[in-house]
C-alpha cells in the first residue's frame, strides 16, 4: 500500500478523536452552565462547530482518496 | 448480570488519554464505576484479575490488540459481557462482522454525551434512560 494512502485513514482518525474530545468537553460544560449564561451560547458554537466539522469528514476522506488515486 | 444495588461497572479502553477522561466524567456523571485501560492488553490484564466487570466500551482502532480482538477475547471467557464499539469506521466493522453479536452495539465517534449514555444503558437496561 503506497504510504499516502496509508497514512489518510491514521491522519483522518486522529482528527476525528480531537474532534471527540472537543465535542464531549464542550457537553460537559454545557450540562454546567445554565443557559441563561452568556458562556452557555458561546459552548455551544464550539460543540456545533466540531459537529459540523465531522460532518465534513467523508468528503475530506473522499478527497484524499482521490489524490492518493492520482499520486499512484 | 447486574445485582440491584451494585455498582454497575465500565471498562473504558481507548489509546487516548483526553477520550478516556471525557467518557469517564460523562459515566460517572450518570452513576457509573469507571475503569479505564489504554490499550487492549492492559484491559485484558484486568480481565485476568477477575475484576466485576458489566460493559467495556471498546475503541475499535488502536494499536497491539485491535478493540475487536480485546472484545472476542473478552466475550471468551465473559459470554454474556456488554461490548459498546466506539469507532468513527463503522464500514469497516461491518465489512468484518456483518451481523453484530448478541450484547454488543456500537457507538460512531464523536459521541455527544447524551448518546453515550444512552448506549450504555441501552445496553445494560433496555432503555435509553438509566433506571433510577
Amino acid at each position: 500500500m503506497p504510504d499516502a494512502e496509508r497514512r489518510e485513514p491514521e491522519a483522518l482518525h486522529a482528527l476525528r478523536n480531537h474532534l471527540a474530545v472537543v465535542v464531549s468537553f464542550a457537553g460537559l460544560l454545557l450540562e454546567d452552565l445554565p443557559e441563561s449564561d452568556p458562556r452557555h451560547g458561546d459552548v455551544l458554537e464550539i460543540q456545533n462547530a466540531a459537529l459540523a466539522a465531522m460532518a465534513v469528514m467523508p468528503r475530506v476522506a473522499a478527497l484524499a482518496q482521490s489524490v492518493n488515486k492520482e499520486i499512484a | 448480570m447486574i445485582t440491584e444495588g451494585a455498582p454497575v461497572v465500565v471498562l473504558v479502553v481507548d489509546d487516548e488519554e483526553p477520550i478516556r477522561r471525557a467518557a469517564r466524567r460523562i459515566l460517572e456523571g450518570d452513576g457509573y464505576t469507571v475503569l479505564e485501560a489504554d490499550d487492549g492488553s492492559a484491559a485484558i490484564e484486568r480481565l485476568i484479575d477477575g475484576q466485576p466487570l458489566d460493559l467495556l466500551m471498546a475503541d475499535l482502532n488502536m494499536p497491539i490488540v485491535s478493540g475487536d480482538e480485546m472484545a472476542r477475547r473478552f466475550r471468551q471467557a465473559r459470554p454474556d459481557l456488554k461490548v459498546l464499539y466506539v469507532t468513527g469506521h463503522i464500514d469497516g466493522l461491518m465489512d468484518e462482522r456483518p451481523m453484530l453479536w448478541e450484547h454488543e452495539a456500537f457507538l460512531e465517534k464523536p459521541f455527544t454525551n447524551e448518546s453515550l449514555k444512552e448506549a450504555v444503558s441501552l445496553l445494560l437496561f433496555g432503555s435509553t434512560r438509566r433506571p433510577r
